[in-house]
Parts: structure tokens; sequence; C-alpha cells
């Protein structure tokens, strides 16, 4: 993202704001007071190491499950109170994607338009530019169980990009065993959703992917948020030089407390 | 931030109208039963299967909850009931709604036209208004639980103790032994069974034709009018106790049957295939010139086998590849040698007949049944002299009052299921928890068979002889379903998409009954054309004729689902079974 989008994104009103979220199963703290923002056209990742509570905030942020403390606004409305509301601009994919007891991924995403209020004929053509672009076309009609892991994966991401929506949430949208194709047609998707004005949160545990997309790193550590900068900015702050090969995995260890990178 | 009141009081809410429902469900719906089952005629054990069966329907609705995830997609998604209801709706409209068409113009015919021909004598438009009705809701109870998804009832606050102890050991026991208790009744007791069969004589035959077109499968009784020694009468009842047990306990913690398919010949020729390419590959491997002989091969030991150049071995996979691609399906498992092959062939038949039925359909179906029987016998249609056209003849309004009822329940459990559904989000742990116990519970279910079959013949007129018949009957019907199961999921594809498989062949069947129901007067009045012929008929005889041509009606339902069911397995291979 260049500087000047940046710097005027940076003006732009906070679509997505989170203050103190915490969140504990018994006696297990998952989530520590985390506290961010995003604005239009923001491209916000989520990374940490396994059980930093990256899901969990996931599922705070998406409404899924109530915070033990803190509280979380989207397009300025309460996350639960308004919680239909922000359903109705925002979409969401879990790590499983949610295929509900459609038959096949046609009748799912038939389903998903007619929730969001897509009209037929806008349903039928991006639904086939979607499902073309991510190679799932001619998969569309058949059984769940005749798809592989990564075409419903890849079911879910169509699901999740096909109606229109100003936040996009995914929990691990490139996890689940999608091929290069997908995730090529995921990067334009996500390209294209922040071109638009589109807020997108994601986890991943790709930092590649994370480098590449993203505008924003929000990385956990024991369900403390220890960095929310640019990626670029991530790196300095854990006191890696940019130009060095695998600099932002060299971060991520040292602001994660991983060993073995020094 | 702690969970906001409005979302509590919601849930509370939520919680209270599916409490209402559960409460429906499995208390009042089964004291009325016993209420009307003891205003009737005593028998302890005819409630414990009302409340039994009641209970193990409302426990499998809260169970397709638990298992659902269409209440993720309520959090996620500005889902709303009126979406997901009609979406629901036009899914299984053009399943359900001729059947439910059907039905309802033959209530409507039942009440409004004169009585045909065959049907004078004793039967009255309020008896077929019940009969029918009891036809009828085995239609609208699965639109009405498809129409409300899954989302009847979310019983979180099930006791965790009481499924625990119930469902995960005791359960089958709990409904054996009331079973076992029930033929040692039966067994026991000739005298009342030579009640029953006398009152149900008494009502005149051309009732049971009402039966008969309006029930199906239920003219079969007929058959056993004759009776049998009590002697064979045990002997058979401890081979089908023998078989349930053995039933029960073959599906105990065991997953499916291992299912291949009938494709045996197929499989045998392909493997003869290759095994002469093999063989054709292995030749002209040693037809190539090699080095002198190795010390190996002069001392008696076998020839070590020449390598395969990288030519030889493509060579060889396209053969293959070629052989297998003219049975695209067929799944060619070198390491299964024909035998294998025949046994997993042998399991697949074995399963497809032995794999316990579909539960809603049945369930619904019993429950309706014994709904029927009570509340006939309530209304004193077996009792001697009891006159159907009578002054204050309350079937009309049992008929109703049956209908709004079960109605009234699946309302109220859809009402509350929604509000909990698209009200608030659940603990995730005792979803975990009622999945596991209740699909360990439902397993352990054949007894439905023998319940169904127990009470129809009981309804039927008390024959024991009748239950066995309509144990063979279930079974093959369960095995026309399973079959219609898996050619719908081969046309439509989806693991989700089978129970509408059951409906489909359940309508299919329905709608034979109906279709060919009118037709027996006719058959009747061809055998009734030669008085005083071999093969005259009283028109009083026309119960067995319309029963043994269900029952053809039915054997050949149950042929053609399996021949359908080995065309699909035949172009989808495995894939269509899962």
């Amino acid at each position: 993202m260049s500087d000047a989008a940046v710097s005027s994104s940076a003006t732009s009103p906070v679509l997505l704001s989170a203050v103190g979220l915490e969140k504990r199963y018994g006696r297990t703290l998952a989530l520590a007071g985390v506290s961010l923002q995003a604005r239009p056209g923001e491209v916000l990742c989520v990374i940490g190491p396994n059980g930093a509570g990256k899901t969990t905030l996931i599922q705070l942020l998406a409404g899924i499950v109530f915070p033990s403390a803190g509280h979380v606004t989207v397009f300025g409305l309460h996350r639960w109170k308004d919680n239909f509301a922000i359903r109705q601009r925002s979409t969401v994919l879990l790590a499983d994607p949610i295929v509900g007891a459609s038959p096949t991924p046609y009748e799912f995403l038939r389903f998903m338009a007619q929730i969001y209020g897509m009209p037929k004929e806008r349903f039928l053509e991006r639904t086939e530019t979607l499902a073309r672009e991510m190679a799932l076309l001619d998969h569309l009609h058949k059984g769940w169980e005749e798809l592989s892991l990564g075409m419903t994966k890849k079911a879910g991401l169509i699901g999740c990009f096909l109606p229109p929506a100003d936040l996009r949430i995914l929990d691990e949208p490139f996890a689940g065993g999608i091929d290069p194709i997908g995730m090529e047609a995921l990067y334009r998707w996500m390209d294209a959703a922040r071109g638009r004005g589109e807020t997108i949160v994601f986890s991943t545990q790709v930092l590649d992917q994370a480098d590449q997309v993203s505008d924003r790193l929000l990385v956990l550590r024991e369900g403390e948020l220890v960095a929310n900068a640019a990626p670029e900015a991530v790196i300095r702050q854990a006191g890696v030089d940019p130009a060095e090969p695998r600099a932002l995995a060299r971060a991520f260890v040292a602001l994660t407390g991983g060993g073995g990178e020094g | 931030m702690r969970r906001p009141w409005w979302a509590v009081a919601k849930g509370v809410i939520g919680a209270i109208f599916s409490l209402l429902g559960f409460c429906l469900l499995n208390i009042v719906w089964p004291l009325l039963l016993l209420i009307l089952y003891f205003a009737g005629e005593g028998g302890a054990w005819m409630s414990v299967f009302a409340v039994l069966i009641s209970w193990m329907s409302g426990v499998y609705y809260a169970k397709r909850i638990a298992v659902s995830d269409d209440r993720l997609l309520s959090m996620t998604t500005p889902l709303t009931a009126r979406t997901y209801h009609g979406n629901n709706l036009r899914r299984v409209a053009p399943v359900f709604l001729p059947g439910v068409l059907i039905s309802a113009a033959g209530c409507i015919a039942l009440l409004v036209l004169p009585p045909p021909n065959l049907l004078t004598d004793g039967t009255t438009p309020a008896l077929a208004l019940n009969l029918a009705l009891s036809v009828t809701l085995c239609l609208v109870l699965p639109l009405a639980e498809a129409l409300s998804g899954m989302v009847w009832t979310r019983l979180f606050f099930f006791p965790r103790f009481l499924a625990g102890a119930l469902f995960r050991r005791g359960f089958w026991v709990l409904t054996a032994v009331p079973f076992i208790v029930l033929l040692v009744t039966m067994v026991s007791a000739p005298d009342r069974l030579a009640q029953w069969e006398e009152r149900l004589l008494d009502t005149g035959l051309l009732g049971q034709v009402v039966f008969t077109l309006a029930v199906p499968f239920g003219g079969v009784a007929r058959f056993g009018a004759e009776g049998t020694s009590a002697a064979v009468m045990l002997a058979a009842q401890a081979t089908f106790l023998a078989f349930c047990v053995t039933t029960i306990v073959r599906h105990w913690g065991r997953e499916k049957p291992e299912l291949a398919g009938p494709a045996f010949e197929d499989w045998t020729r392909l493997r003869d295939r290759v095994e002469d390419i093999e063989t054709e590959a292995l030749d002209q491997r040693r037809q190539r010139p090699r080095p002198a002989l190795s010390n190996a091969a002069e001392d008696g030991f076998a020839e070590p086998a020449p390598e395969l150049t990288e030519e030889e071995q493509a060579a060889f996979s396209a053969a293959v590849a070629g052989a297998r691609s003219a049975h695209p399906p067929l799944a060619y498992e070198p390491f299964h040698t024909p035998e294998r092959q025949m046994l997993r062939h042998w399991r697949y038949w074995a399963g497809l007949i032995g794999t316990p039925p579909p539960r809603r359909l049945w369930m619904s179906w019993v429950a309706i049944l014994w709904v029927g029987y009570v509340l006939v016998r309530w209304a004193g249609w077996f009792e001697p002299g009891f006159a159907p056209n009578g002054p204050g003849n309350p079937f009309a309004v049992l008929g109703l009052l049956q209908v709004l009822t079960f109605l009234g329940v699946w309302a109220g459990c859809a009402l509350g299921g929604s509000i909990l559904l698209f009200g608030r989000t659940g603990p995730a742990r005792w979803t975990r928890f009622l999945r596991r116990a209740l699909e360990m519970a439902w397993r352990r279910w054949l007894i439905g068979d023998v319940l169904a079959a127990v009470l129809l013949a009981d309804a039927m007129g008390g024959h024991l002889e009748s239950t066995f018949l309509y144990l063979a009957m279930f079974v093959l019907l369960r095995a026309a379903l399973l079959s219609g199961r898996v050619v719908y999921s081969s046309w439509r594809g989806g693991r989700r998409m089978v129970w509408r498989g059951y409906v489909f062949c359940a309508m299919i069947f329905l709608a034979m009954t109906w279709l060919a129901a009118p037709l027996m007067p006719v058959v009747g009045a061809i055998f009734r054309s030669e008085p005083g012929g071999p093969l005259a008929l009283d028109p009083g005889d026309m119960g067995p004729l319309v029963a043994a041509s269900q029952c053809l009606l039915m054997f050949l339902f149950a042929l053609s689902g399996l021949a359908l069911a080995a065309w699909a397995i035949r172009r989808n291979g495995d894939q269509v079974i899962r």
C-alpha cells in the first residue's frame, strides 16, 4: 500500500474498533486486553503462534462469542446489540467453512445470496466470475463429499466474497488446502476489495501472505497484542533489518518469543 | 463485557419456548396418550411405549439441532427466520407437496363425495377422516420439520446425568426390556388376543378396507386371522428376539458396513485384464536378452525379476490406466481377492437389508399409528355394537384435535428453536456432548421396527402373526427406502440430501398405494363376474384381495428400489454410499 493511501486511510473514519477485549475460557485467558482499529480500505492481518488467540480475536470481532471484558463497535454500532445490522454489511469466513444444510456449493452460494438479498442476475454473474477464478466452476453442483478439502474451502471463500460488504472477517483463509490458483484469486479479491474501500481482517500462519496482502500486522502472543503496525514497521520494531532475507519471519520469532532464530 | 441483559432475556425466552415444546412433546403429549388409553382399555406397557416413543422423538430433534451448523450460519450472516424457512420450503416443496395434496384431496373426497360402492356398509366419513388424517400427518410432520429446518429444540438444559445414564449405556436395555415384557404379555394372554380379534371381526370387513386404503399395508392383518399355535409363536418370537439382539450387537460401536457395490463381475473382468497386462509385460521382459545366468539361478534359487525400464513402466501404467478407464466408477483394489470382493459385495446387500430404517419417518409413523390406535379404541370402534354413524361420534373432533396437537407441538418447538437459533449463541460443549450421547443412543434402535410392527399389528386386530408380516414388510420397505436414498443421492449428490431420498421413496410408495387402491374394486368386479366360479369372491372377501395386491405392490416397489440402487451403484461406484 502506498504512503498516500496510508495517509488517506488514516484520516478516514474508524470502521472497526475494539477496546480492551478480553476473553476467558474458564481459567484460561485467551485474549488479554486487545485494542485495535480498522479503517475503510484497510487489510489487517492477525498473526501469532498457535494458541496466541487469533481465532478468539476473529470470533470476537465477528460477534460469534461474547468478550469477558471490553467492547467492539463496527460501523459505529454495538457489535452485539446491533448485531443484525452489522451482519448485513459484513461477511465472515470461519476456519471450517459453514455451509449449512446446503447439499452442493451452488445451493450454498445461492442461499448466501438470498441471505444478503442479492438479485438473481447479480448472484449468477458474480458466482460465475468468482468460481471461474477459483477454478471451482465445474464443481459447483457436486455434493460436498465429492469435493476435496481445498474445494470446500474455496466454496467458503466464494461465499464470503460473493455478497457486497464493507467488512470481511476471515479466519485462516489461506489454510485448508487451497491450491496456488485459489491463493492467487484470493490475493486479487483482497486487492479488489481494498480498492473498493472494504475492510478485511484475516488471520494466517503463513507470513509471506501476511506480508504481501496486508496493510497492518497484528501480532499476538499469549493473548496479548505485541505489535500493531505495517509489516515494515513490525520488522523494525523487532530489531530486524527489513533488507534481510526472511525478515518478517525473524521479526515474528523475536516478537513472539520463539526459539531458534536468535 | 458480560453478556448484556437483552441477550440473556432472549435466551431465557427461547429457553422457555423450547422448554414448552419439550414438555409438550415429551410430557403433555404422552400424558394425553396415557389418559386416552386408560379411558379405553388398560395396559401399562402401552403407556410406556407411548412415553418412550414420544420422548425418543423429542430427543431425536434435539440431536438434529446439536449437530447442525445452521447455528453458526445464523451468527455470521444476516440470516432471518423467514429466509431460513423459506429456503427450506423451496427445497422440499417439490418432494412433499404432491403427497400432501394427494392426501388432502383424499381427505376431502372421503368427506364430501358419497362413499364408493365398496365402502357402503359400516364406513363412515369420520372414520375415514381419522385414518386419512393419520396418513396425511405422515407427510405433514416431515414437512413441518423441513419447514423449520433443524431448529426444533435446543436442549442445552438437558440434564447431563440423565443423558449420560440413559443414552450411553442402558438405553437399548430400557427399550428392550419393555419389548420383552410386551412379548411375554402378548403370548401369555391369548384370551385377550382372541377378544380383540372378535371385536375386530364384529366391525365388518369394509372397515378394514378403509384401513387398507388409508393406511399402507393395513390389510395384511387379515392374513393372520387363522391363528397359529402358541409353540410356533414362541419359537418365532424367540427367533425374532434373537434377530433383534444380534442386529443391535452388530451395530454396536461399529461403523457402517463396508460397502463395495455389486460390481463384482466388472471387477473380476478388470482384474483379469490387468493380470493379462501384467503377464504380457512379464513375458516381454523375459524375452529380453539377458546377461549370463547368475550364480543364484544356478544354485536353484528363483531367477530375480528383470528390472523395468522407464519406457516399459510407462507402457504398463498406461495399459492399466486404459483398462481402468473402461470402468471409471469401479474401485480397483489389487489387494482384494475376488473372494474378498465378493464378501464386500455380500456385506453391502446384507447392510442394505439390515441397516436401521430412517428414524424420523419411522418414529413419526409409529407415533401416529399409536395415536390412531388409541383414538380408535377410546372411541369404542372395537366395542361390539358400536355404531360408527351414531350420534356423538368423536372421530371428527378427535382427528382435528390430533392434527392441531401435532402442529401445535411442532410449531412450539420450531418457535422456541428459532428464537434460540436466531437469538443467541450456545455453549459448544453442550452441543458436543449432546451430539456424542445422542448419536450413541440412536444407533441402537432397531427396536423402533419392532415397536412399529407390534403396535400396527395390535391396532389392526392384535394378531401376533401380523407382527411378523409387518416386520417383514418394514424390512422390505426399509430396503426400498435405503435404495431410494442411494438413488436419490446419486442424482443430486450430497449426504445432506439423504433424508429427502427417504421421503422421495416414501412418497412413491404412498402414491402407488393411493393410485392402486381405486383399482381394487375393478379387480374385484372381474373376479365377481363369474358367480359360482372358482375365482368367485364375496364382496366381503375384498379385504384379503386388497391386502394381497398391496403386498404385491410393496414387493414390486422394493425390488424396483433395489434395481435402481444397483443401477446407481454401477453408475457412480462406491461414492454414492457414505
